[in-house]
């Protein structure tokens, strides 16, 4: 993989992260904070919503009150704790479901007076499988290069070392930091729903 | 006993073998065991993930809805140099704002049949009114009916002002689809007649709104006190 790729990346995810002085203009309600946070996250939220959903006027809805939702209770937003993707992916993933519900009731509701077809049901794999891949992408090079090519692409750690000319050694300890980053920004989403 | 540390823990989700150590505190530690257990299903979920493909931006108006949802009831809230949809054209957010703030605040509604008052006036109804934005109260607003059976709506409130624009006073039904436009709020006790035979069950929100000096008619979007009164008269 080429270095020039990575570098594009890095500036990319950095840009994605929002910077530092995000989490905390939100929390304190700053102007043009929510804009920023808006511009950072929405392509992440709309997609969950879509996927979830199959249907872009719920996926726009949900969207809507997933940010108008944040603003209102950032209050209990703890900048401290990081950046607010978890916390935001959180509100959403419960959009989702009141979504899915209230859809869920109203088919139900139908079905009593005509045959209705059935609905796809909550796609919880999509939404879990976007989520990881984005937390992927988050991690920021070397980790994300290393990551995609371990999992998406299926190599072997020591195809992955002679690939992008590492120590076998670092590479693994490349996807063990991986892991463990992972597992601690995909429980932030889920301990906010 | 310390835990396991989390790089061995991921080496383990990667394959990679436990010390005897290592084996024998994990087995003990329901901690460590539950550690393990996610950063394995982690593993084995990345490594059965078809890469899910680009991330979609929303349309444009996604925004501008969020906007216009959060100018109609707490100004403050929005960003400087955020282009807003006008707010005559976002009547659905704003009904849907209008609606979300009546239920949050019809709870706390008094309603009075206040005999007591020497005066040939008896207060039919009343309620408190609250700042939208901040739920801050904002003061009170009743309805008055005289010995002729004439009533009139008073408003009391400390946010007499807003910025080269006016203060309207609304009557609003629970929709908050029809709305009757009582005039503009002048001094911190205002009082509007109601038109013989006005049923005001059917109107019982009161809404205070900014209406920019623009001669549009209706309702600019722009509500930034209202009450609801209980029951009517």
């Amino acid at each position: 993989m080429a270095r020039d790729a990575v570098a594009e990346v890095s500036a990319r995810v950095n840009a994605e992260q929002g910077g530092d002085g995000l989490a905390d203009a939100f929390a304190a309600g700053a102007d043009g904070s929510l804009e920023a946070l808006y511009r950072d996250l929405s392509p992440l939220i709309y997609t969950l919503a879509l996927r979830a959903t199959g249907n872009t006027a719920d996926a726009e809805d949900i969207t809507q009150q997933t940010f108008v939702a944040a603003w209102r209770s950032r209050g209990t937003f703890d900048p401290t704790r990081g950046q607010p993707r978890g916390w935001v992916v959180g509100i959403a993933r419960k959009s989702i479901a009141d979504a899915l519900e209230r859809r869920a009731r109203e088919s139900r509701k139908l079905e009593a007076v005509r045959a209705v077809p059935h609905d796809r049901g909550p796609a919880t794999e999509d939404v879990d499988a976007i989520l990881l891949a984005y937390e992927i992408e988050a991690l920021g090079d070397p980790r994300r290069t290393i990551m995609s090519l371990a999992y998406f692409e299926g190599s072997t750690h020591e195809q992955i070392a002679r690939t992008l000319d590492l120590p076998l050694g670092t590479v693994k300890s490349h996807i063990r930091r991986s892991l463990t980053t992972l597992r601690t920004r995909l429980e932030a989403a889920d301990v906010a729903s | 006993m310390s835990h396991l540390d989390d790089d061995v823990l991921a080496g383990l989700a990667m394959g990679e073998p436990l010390s005897v150590t290592d084996q024998a505190h994990l087995d003990e530690c329901a901690r460590c065991a539950a550690v393990a257990r996610e950063l394995g299903d982690l593993a084995d979920r990345a490594g059965t993930l078809n890469h899910p493909g680009p991330l979609q931006a929303p349309p444009p108006r996604v925004w501008e809805a969020i906007t216009a949802e959060l100018e109609s009831n707490e100004r403050p809230a929005v960003a400087s140099g955020v282009t807003s949809l006008s707010s005559r054209r976002a009547r659905s957010a704003w009904s849907w704002a209008a609606a979300a703030a009546v239920g949050a605040i019809v709870g706390g509604v008094g309603v009075g049949l206040w005999m007591a008052r020497p005066e040939p006036t008896t207060v039919v109804a009343s309620t408190e009114l609250v700042v939208l934005a901040d739920d801050s109260a904002a003061g009170t607003a009743r309805v008055e009916r005289a010995a002729d059976g004439s009533e009139v709506l008073v408003v009391t409130t400390s946010v007499t002002e807003a910025p080269g624009a006016d203060l309207e006073v609304w009557l609003i039904d629970p929709n908050i689809e029809g709305m009757v436009s009582l005039g503009f709020l002048t001094q911190e006790e205002s009082t509007f007649a109601l038109p013989a035979g006005f049923v005001l069950a059917d109107f019982p929100i009161v809404d205070i709104s900014v209406e920019p000096r623009d001669g549009v008619p209706t309702h600019s979007g722009d509500s930034i006190t209202r009450g609801v009164f209980g029951t009517s008269a």
